[in-house]
């Protein structure tokens, strides 16, 4: 149930007794920009370790632990054209721990001290959290590539996409952290707050009322936020990019960057869904079963959708000197599934592995918060059995006009000479 | 079926040993659409030295058996479990760890093919010369990108140096080596020993009947047989070897920060039954009290700038063995080493006087505990079986009532010795 409460202010409401937890988010939503990235990450940080009322960590955590042991985050997220500032409470109801404690109710009051009075010193945060945070997100930043798997993700992200903001990586970068003051970020943390889209999500054995009343309690001012459409999209690219990049390392990562612009719940959403199944969406698609299993290339070979993004990746973990059969095959089972060379049964194991997944994910209430802010953005709500119906409606033919609209794009290869150490 | 009721939580476990020796668990979760199992086998990678069936001898297999039979118990003559599981709308998947192999699935459908389908593969071994020299060229690449997993190095050194020479310092998976050696002999082998009923144990958590999938079970098991072998011969406690711990050793990588870990061999038995899970739960608070977040140690070491986020300690239990690793990124990793040891050292001085901090972490552990009930996952694998005599996750809570400071501080002081404290370093190249 999607709820105006004033101007930009909306409360989606999940009311279950499926869960043992109520959880809230609180997002604060904008249109993307490529400099803001990094303070958005920045500024998670520093409201997620201090307040004016929690000073430090210890004394945060302890308040954490008296509400016994709530689970609490602010974070950020990049999705098509938008990104979100989002702060994050999950408690335990507490018919289940015989106390008195309106645990619900402290935790709303928690959040409200969080956003809305951060530990300032005159108008900039504390400059010691702000420090500390910074060196914090640094060396986050600059370990990145350690984690070869990430690197080769972000480095063809920064191939594929033209747009500054969708290039770089989503936590930003070391230029942009170094340039921001402490007065500057504060002044930009004012504006969030008092003009970002606000969505309030929350679930649990809840009324409409009682959450409501809960709710209005953060008294968030009337906004006009600006509307921008959800889904990115650029211009195709003709020629294919490549970038070779040579590290120390045993297995070669290899990954492709396709165009493919079908959007979130459009009528070619379902089929485009189906169509990353088969091809490498999950251990039965063709590139695990090609790529890993009967050429026994690779440990990995999978392909992911992002339709907010019209864009599919492919990333695989190969011995180097394979790195043209591995695109061979992968070209291939591309071509297979244009010419809708695929089987019934193929198919329908595809079909089932996406309704198995999308009603298996009802279960994870992080998930449900996340799927009502979409659809309120959207301000679309499709029901679980109009879902199945359109994925279970998908034809060969479906499948075979989204694989021609995949074109590839860009590749990433990190190389690496073989190592011998402890084999 | 004996049903174990925990009315404060609303869960009812449905429990029963079949005339095989398999142990059934069964928890339904009303409201929930996904149904989840794990039939787990009391066999993991430390198992490599048993008595052979064959000859009665001791007998030594190639490290990484467990894990290799692990992946080729899937594939069949005229099938492979796997496609048959996702045929069916489910996800299967299968995982080794020291002293555990699980095989499991989860659905929203099909719920009693599901767990026949389980049963059935994991029950009939069917394993190929061809098929096992094929696996080779996956696992061999599996292992490969394990190596390039700095944390994943740095957590297998300190492993290795608790445990030298010893089946846990060895990788669950081998090495590239060790799996060349694997042949069919030895997976039906290692398979006939292990793979026994009374070995074994199904967890079903979900949107269930537990009558139903019990009654399911029973008639899928009553039209097997299984041949009657002699008992099962585990690998020795890694406790009683008393293998030396080797004190310090580090690795130069391409990495950009220094990372640590510090680890603890816990040299004493664990205790036997539910009082060994109140042993892991007591080193746990004990460990959270020392350098949990909310600890004083930990906000010193934060604000010096020595850790980050990635900071943490990590308490494990298996059978034969429990350590602790305690692991982060810093930016000086000779300092946070040496503060890490002068905390252990004081640990019980500075333990013993939180008693309103006790209070906390008890209510914080509670309401994690609960949390955790929403995980259909969660209530399944931290079921231990025979380790902690059968305890499920919702006996926690009421470990954690009972539990005192005292308990506590005896735990800790039991199990940080000087002589049991190792370090392994991952440091970048350029530094040295």
């Amino acid at each position: 149930m999607h709820i105006s409460l004033n101007s930009g202010v909306s409360l989606s409401l999940i009311s279950t007794k499926q869960f043992k937890t109520t959880r809230i988010a609180v997002d604060l939503i904008a249109p993307l920009k490529s400099e803001a990235l990094t303070k958005h990450l920045l500024l998670a940080s520093i409201l997620e370790n201090s307040s004016q009322k929690y000073p430090s960590q210890k004394i945060l955590s302890e308040e954490l632990a008296r509400m016994y042991g709530a689970g609490f985050g602010v974070s950020t997220e990049r999705k098509g054209n938008i990104h979100a500032l989002s702060f994050n409470l999950e408690c335990v109801n507490e018919r289940f721990l015989g106390t008195a404690d309106q645990l619900l109710e402290q935790g709303i009051d928690f959040l409200k001290e969080i956003i809305f009075k951060p530990l300032l010193a005159g108008k900039h945060f504390d400059s010691k959290t702000f420090n500390r945070q910074r060196q914090v997100l640094a060396d986050y930043i600059s370990s990145a590539k350690d984690d070869r798997q990430l690197f080769a993700t972000l480095e063809l992200n920064n191939i594929f996409f033209k747009d500054d903001g969708q290039a770089c990586p989503s936590f930003g970068d070391i230029e942009s952290l170094n340039k921001i003051t402490n007065e500057e970020l504060y002044k930009y943390y004012l504006e969030c707050i008092n003009n970002d889209q606000v969505e309030i999500i929350i679930s649990g054995d809840i009324t409409v009322e009682k959450a409501k009343t809960l709710v209005s309690n953060f008294n968030f001012s009337d906004r006009q936020p600006k509307k921008v459409p959800l889904f990115y999209t650029q211009p195709p690219q003709k020629k294919v990019k490549e970038r070779i990049h040579h590290l120390e390392i045993s297995q070669a990562k290899l990954n492709l960057g396709y165009s493919l612009p079908v959007y979130f719940q459009e009528n070619k959403y379902y089929a485009a869904l189906v169509f990353n199944d088969l091809f490498g969406g999950q251990p039965l698609s063709k590139l695990f079963v090609n790529v890993r299993e009967k050429a026994s290339l690779a440990y990995y070979a999978s392909s992911s959708y992002d339709s907010f993004r019209g864009f599919l990746a492919v990333k695989t973990g190969i011995e180097a000197q394979n790195k043209n059969q591995v695109l061979q095959i992968v070209n291939q089972q591309l071509e297979e599934l244009k010419k809708g060379h695929v089987t019934g049964k193929e198919i329908e194991t595809a079909k089932r592995s996406l309704i198995n997944s999308y009603l298996s994910q009802l279960d994870h209430q992080g998930v449900l918060l996340s799927r009502a802010l979409f659809n309120g953005l959207l301000n679309k709500e499709l029901q679980e059995n109009e879902w199945i119906k359109r994925i279970e409606s998908v034809t060969v033919a479906d499948i075979a006009e989204i694989a021609k609209m995949v074109h590839l794009e860009a590749i990433s290869f990190l190389d690496g000479e073989v190592k011998n150490e402890n084999n | 079926m004996k049903i174990i009721d925990y009315p404060d939580f609303d869960e009812k476990v449905y429990q029963e040993v079949l005339a095989n020796g398999l142990t059934v668990n069964i928890v339904p979760k009303v409201g929930f659409h996904k149904t989840y199992a794990s039939f787990t086998v009391n066999y993991g990678s430390v198992d490599s030295t048993f008595i052979s069936l064959n000859d009665n001898k001791i007998t030594n297999r190639p490290d990484g058996v467990a894990h290799f039979l692990e992946h080729k118990l899937f594939e069949k003559a005229d099938y492979d479990a796997f496609e048959l599981f996702g045929q069916l709308g489910a996800d299967s998947n299968a995982f080794t760890s020291y002293t555990k192999t699980s095989y499991l699935f989860s659905t929203v459908e099909n719920v009693r093919k599901c767990i026949e389908t389980l049963l059935d593969f994991v029950q009939s071994p069917y394993f190929t010369n061809d098929s096992v020299e094929k696996e080779k060229g996956i696992i061999a690449q599996e292992i490969m990108m394990y190596d390039d997993d700095y944390n994943w190095r740095l957590y297998s050194g300190i492993v290795e140096n608790l445990y030298p020479n010893s089946p846990l310092s060895k990788d669950i998976a081998g090495t590239v080596e060790s799996i060349k050696n694997i042949s069919t002999k030895d997976l039906y082998e290692c398979y006939q020993a292990f793979y026994q009923p009374s070995n074994m144990d199904l967890f079903v958590v979900g949107a269930v009947d537990p009558d139903e999938v019990i009654s399911w079970i029973k008639e899928n098991q009553s039209k097997k047989e299984f041949p009657v072998v002699p008992r099962i011969i585990h690998s020795k406690s890694m406790i009683n070897e008393k293998y030396d711990i080797i004190p310090y050793r580090m690795l130069e990588v391409d990495t950009s920060r220094p990372k640590v870990a510090v680890g603890i061999r816990g040299d004493t038995e664990l205790p036997a039954g539910k009082k060994g899970l109140k042993y892991k739960i007591a080193l746990n608070l004990g460990m959270y009290l020392l350098m949990g977040e909310s600890a004083e140690a930990y906000s010193n070491l934060y604000d010096e700038g020595l850790i980050d986020d990635s900071f943490d300690y990590d308490i494990s239990v298996g059978r034969g063995y429990h350590f602790c690793v305690v692991s982060g990124e810093t930016s000086n990793a000779e300092e946070l080493t040496k503060r890490i040891i002068d905390l252990l050292k004081t640990a019980n001085e500075i333990i013993s006087k939180q008693t309103t901090e006790f209070m906390l972490a008890k209510k914080e552990f509670i309401g994690r505990q609960i949390q955790s009930m929403n995980s259909l996952e969660g209530i399944a694998n931290r079921y231990e079986g025979k380790l902690f005599d059968g305890a499920m996750s919702f006996d926690a809570v009421k470990i954690l009532e009972e539990l005192r400071l005292v308990d506590v501080v005896q735990a800790i002081n039991e199990f940080i010795e000087p002589n049991s404290v190792s370090v392994y370093q991952v440091l970048p190249k350029e530094d040295v």
